[in-house]
């Protein structure tokens, strides 16, 4: 075995990792554990496992992939997946704003929210067929990402932050304040449409859903594909990296940060033109800060601009927050059994995730990761002052939450 | 509008609490450039603590005070040890998500070991409110309001007039040079977070009898410290605190105009905050930065 | 490096698609859950985020079944209770419910929490067969009446009813106000206020729950000249209300809805709860045999939370579920105990009266009562009244 994988380390990292998933699936942790769950420790045991052989720990994270085809039939259901790929195609929309463009938005929910009622408002006040209100969806939130686009240039940093929370904070008021025309707190029941007659024999309500989600997101990746790979894309990549040189080279800062703020909402309204489709209920309060700040831990998690990162993230952040279980201890203590809520197992390895994956589970396959810094420093060699030289070397200031330059200047106003 | 003066006294009073937050967000803003979502979340964490000393162990209320607030601090040098320093050099948005995870972590241990239950948490005030110029204003909100402002002028020293702040902000501008100068870097930046949470942990005791005890305390006033903080201009203990008492006043009165009501004010008080933030990008106390080409 | 990311894409667009595929259109069968040894029942509710305390509904639920497995189960089977968290998220309640409809296969959902969340769900789970009791106290669920949907907790119309009647009665033409927090009961509760009341209902004033106190809503309300507070919400901001209105030196009474008298509302307000009127459908007196009960089984079944309305709700639930799949007999299958559902008549819990359902009737209570604080402890003021 071991002279067959010899000089193959990519393949070590993926073979170690495969079994890895499997041996915890199967022995370990027979029923209490969530799939997911298992495919996160075996990509975490299967890095470990494939550096201590010497393998590739880049494709480590591959392993999982094997076994989760054959987990999933048993894990995961249609709806839920359809809620997946809703996430992730607005978290796509948001990385173009957040990610490309640098600007932190936190109000992406209330766009799939103005989505949602859009859809929900022309569907089932006004009998219009769902698939045709979903390009109206998108174009409506775009208007509105538009608006906010144009207020959000006079804006930087935590200015920005609390300019998007403040939008994501009062939306949900505004909307129920609106009875007439959003039906106030009770909400809106969308009747799910039937799939049409050449599919009705073969696909239930649910599984049409599905399939018009995986149809928009991949358009939503081709668009976004076509766009970020092109002239748009370099430009944007120039803004992210170096917004002072980029303006300097002639790139029209304002013209991209607002296009940004407008196709990313785009998509954002046609996520929640489909969340109405396929939930069937819409209501205002879903839609509040804590919803939108889901969807910058999508993006971080998966990877900051990156397509494929939105998805990954989608995926693990849906997972974590509601199939985490709670990790329950053999001891007691003054008859209470010992354990940790899965609401504290989410937190704790959203944290992990961040630590060992800083440029996301995306950047784990990027060419130069972070792997190796992050082992020195956690060997202990604390040299904090080439940390920093390191740090700075490849820090690209994707999104910079203090003010561009020395944010503590040496005589401050009190 | 209606301009009364119960409404003023009222907005002032829980403005207090709103910038007695803020003041720790300013903390670590300024001692580590980074915006702290778990802030509210760790005040409530060691509010608890402070309940359980008082009331479970039955200590005396200061001696439990006391404690709490050192746990409190231990507590924010060993978050920022063990979760926001193997991402100290990672983009801020990184960190920001390592925050909200704190976020979360302290939510689910509150709600874990105290449960979702209301629990009454006595003030060191006395009870009853003064009557003066025909409005009552509560001894506990008055005793906020005056805590807040040592705590300010504690935060204001600390910065400003001693060796500690003056390398907190040699650390957060230029830490390859303060690293050169035989500044532990590491030190700072967990004594800058041990410090916040102090600042949040007297701020949360204090306010416990007034918001009432459980696990999401501090999430309505988070909202509106983060605004208070950006008013002040982020960097400002000054700031922060006059950013709470306007956000509080503010809020009292959009909600007094008949159109807008009570239902409305939430968002009414942010449309206030972003045409200031129009009017004055860097907020009320903070200085604007020219970026030149 | 476009062609690595290309190569993950489409391995992601497969396995997606894959396990789209995979799922046949399975849906469920009316013999889904039940084995010759356990009854496989669900539910989804918050356990986690700032409604997580809903969840007690849940808990009380299971404490019930724990209750009865350990004490032999139901005709030889015993209850496995799966219960799932949504964060009271409608877009997560969906899929969480189909989890448990399609994959873990329960034979009934029992308790799904939460209004919002309910309406997400209470069609399709009536589409695809499946009997479900909601937990939502929203008369929507059961008006009109689908053939698999019931309602557990106390009725929100009743209720109000009974703060209405009180509040004529005791206080006749006096101004009223009403304070709740900015949601479907409320709204529901002002459209029966609004003609009952008429111009005498001088304010409504509303809060959210990220409102970290209730000044400015008491300063509005002392400004309309409210004489009277109708009060809809959860405990804490009940507690923030009487607070603030007391410390601004005001004695208004306050008239409050079901479950909002707790034991940590009368532990927060101290001696300011006394006075404050609470209407239910639920027995609180903490000295009543059938309370006493309730909080035994809890304290042993669910010690990690205190005994409140909403465990105790919960266990009511449990009880009338057990009860059904008692009557439905040897051989349970969903039609059999749907027709036990619909029979239910069980005379002693912790509800007040009988509690009832029919195939015209899928909420089972009715019957309430006003309460008054005295001395921190809830004493009933008037007489039991059923129906409406």
């Amino acid at each position: 075995m071991r002279s067959v994988l010899h000089g193959h380390p990519r393949l070590v990292g993926l073979v170690i990792s495969a079994l890895v998933t499997w041996l915890l699936n199967e022995v370990l942790f027979p029923t209490p554990l969530n799939g997911y769950l298992v495919v996160l420790f075996a990509y975490v045991g299967g890095v470990v496992v494939a550096r201590l052989s010497r393998g590739d720990h880049r494709y480590a994270a591959l392993g999982p992939l094997v076994p989760l085809v054959f987990l999933a039939q048993n894990s995961i259901g249609v709806t839920e997946l359809t809620q997946i790929l809703i996430l992730a195609i607005a978290a796509l929309g948001l990385d173009l704003i957040t990610g490309w463009t640098g600007q932190l938005n936190l109000a992406q929910g209330i766009f799939i929210g103005l989505g949602a009622y859009v859809t929900a408002i022309l569907a089932s006040k006004h009998g219009w067929p769902i698939l045709l209100t979903l390009p109206l969806a998108g174009l409506v939130a775009a208007a509105a990402g538009l608006l906010l686009g144009v207020l959000a240039l006079r804006f930087d940093g935590v200015y920005l932050a609390v300019l998007t929370s403040a939008v994501a904070l009062a939306g949900p008021v505004l909307l129920l304040h609106y009875k007439s025309i959003t039906n106030g707190v009770n909400g809106i029941i969308v009747n799910q449409p039937q799939p049409p007659g050449a599919f009705a024999d073969w696909l239930d309500t649910d599984q049409w859903g599905y399939y018009v989600t995986v149809v928009m997101a991949i358009i939503a990746v081709c668009i976004s594909w076509n766009l970020l790979s092109g002239r748009i894309g370099r430009a944007l990549r120039a803004l992210r990296d170096s917004p002072i040189a980029a303006k300097g080279i002639g790139v029209d800062l304002t013209r991209y940060k607002v296009l940004a703020f407008a196709v990313g909402s785009f998509w954002a309204g046609l996520a929640g033109g489909l969340y109405a489709m396929t939930i069937g209920f819409v209501s205002a309060d879903s839609f509040g800060l804590f919803y939108s700040i889901q969807f910058l831990t999508i993006i971080v998690v998966g990877g900051l601009s990156t397509i494929s990162g939105a998805f990954v993230g989608a995926v693990v952040i849906y997972e974590l927050s509601t199939n985490v279980q709670t990790i329950g201890f053999a001891t007691t203590v003054n008859g209470v059994a010992l354990s940790i809520p899965q609401a504290a197992v989410y937190a704790i390895l959203l944290i992990l995730v961040v630590i060992f994956a800083p440029k996301g589970i995306i950047g784990i396959f990027s060419d130069k990761s972070d792997w190796s810094r992050l082992t020195q420093r956690l060997r202990g060699g604390h040299n904090r002052s080439t940390d920093v030289v390191q740090a700075q070397a490849d820090r690209p200031p994707i999104v910079r939450l203090d003010a561009p330059e020395d944010p503590h200047p040496a005589i401050t106003s009190y | 509008m209606h301009l009364d003066l119960q409404l003023i006294t009222s907005g002032l009073a829980i403005g207090s609490v709103y910038g007695s937050i803020a003041l720790g967000l300013v903390l670590i803003y300024r001692s580590t450039g980074i915006l702290n979502f778990a802030q509210g979340e760790m005040a409530t964490f060691s509010t608890y603590i402070g309940w359980s000393f008082v009331v479970s162990v039955g200590m005396p209320y200061w001696v439990g005070f006391l404690l709490a607030v050192l746990a409190a601090f231990l507590l924010g040098a060993v978050v920022e040890r063990v979760a926001i320093r193997p991402v100290q050099n990672q983009p801020h948005l990184t960190v920001v998500i390592v925050t909200l995870g704190l976020f979360l972590l302290f939510n689910a241990l509150s709600l874990k070991f105290w449960h979702s239950d209301v629990r009454p948490f006595r003030s060191p005030f006395p009870s009853g409110s003064v009557h003066v110029l025909g409005t009552y204003i509560s001894w506990v909100s008055i005793g906020i309001f005056g805590v807040s402002l040592i705590s300010m002028a504690f935060v204001g020293i600390v910065f400003r007039f001693t060796k500690v702040g003056l390398a907190m902000r040699a650390v957060t501008s230029n830490p390859m040079a303060s690293a050169l100068m035989g500044i532990s870097n590491g030190r700072i930046l967990s004594l800058g977070w041990g410090l916040s949470a102090a600042v949040g942990a007297i701020a949360g005791m204090l306010a416990a009898n007034r918001l009432l005890l459980d696990p999401n305390m501090m999430q309505g006033v988070l909202l509106y410290a983060f605004a208070a903080a950006v008013i002040g201009g982020m960097t400002s203990p000054v700031g922060a605190v006059i950013g709470g008492l306007v956000m509080g006043v503010t809020n009292a009165l959009v909600s007094s105009v008949s159109w807008i009501g009570s239902d409305l004010s939430l968002a009414a008080t942010f449309i206030v905050l972003v045409l200031i933030l129009l009017v004055r990008p860097q907020g009320l106390f903070g200085r604007q930065i020219e970026v030149r080409v | 490096m476009p062609r690595k990311q290309a190569l993950i894409c489409l391995v992601a667009v497969t396995a997606v698609a894959l396990a789209g595929c995979s799922s046949k259109k399975a849906g469920s069968s009316s013999e889904d859950g039940v084995t010759s040894t356990t009854i496989h029942l669900g539910a989804v509710s918050p356990q986690s985020g700032a409604s997580a305390s809903f969840g007690d509904v849940t808990t009380g639920i299971k404490a019930y079944f724990d209750y009865t497995n350990a004490a032999g189960g139901i005709n030889g089977r015993k209850i496995d209770f799966t219960v799932l968290d949504d964060a009271y998220d409608p877009s997560k309640t969906v899929p969480q419910t189909e989890k448990l409809v399609t994959q873990d296969k329960v034979f009934a959902i029992t308790g799904n929490v939460g209004t919002k969340t309910s309406q997400a769900v209470y069609q399709r789970l009536n589409t695809e067969k499946v009997p479900s009791i909601m937990a939502s106290g929203d008369p929507t669920m059961v008006s009109p009446i689908l053939p698999y949907i019931f309602e557990g907790l106390a009725p929100l119309d009743a209720d109000i009813n009974e703060q209405i009647a009180y509040v004529k009665a005791t206080y006749p033409g006096k101004k009223v106000g009403f304070l709740a927090e900015n949601n479907d009961s409320a709204t529901n509760e002002l459209s029966l206020l609004t003609p009952a009341f008429g111009s005498l209902l001088v304010k409504q004033s509303t809060f959210l729950l990220t409102d970290p106190d209730l000044s400015s809503q008491i300063v509005a309300l002392k400004n309309a000249g409210a004489q009277v507070i109708i009060f809809n919400g959860v405990p804490k901001y009940l507690a923030l209300a009487v607070s603030e209105a007391r410390g601004q030196n005001w004695q208004v009474p306050f008239i409050s809805n079901n479950a909002s008298v707790d034991s940590s509302f009368l532990s927060t307000a101290g001696a300011q709860a006394d006075g404050v009127v609470t209407v239910t459908g639920f027995k609180t007196d903490p000295a009543d045999p059938e309370v006493v009960k309730a909080n035994d089984i809890l304290k042993q079944y669910a010690p990690s939370i205190t005994p409140g309305p909403l465990s105790q709700e919960g266990l009511a639930v449990g009880q009338i579920v057990v009860a059904a799949l008692k009557a439905a007999g040897k051989d349970l299958t969903r039609s059999s105990f749907l027709s036990a559902l619909n029979a239910t008549n069980i005379s002693s819990g912790v509800f007040i009266g009988q509690a009832t359902m029919s195939p015209t009737k899928h909420n089972p209570y009715g019957c309430e009562q006003a309460l008054q604080v005295k001395s921190g402890v809830l004493a009933p003021i008037g007489d039991v009244t059923c129906g409406s």
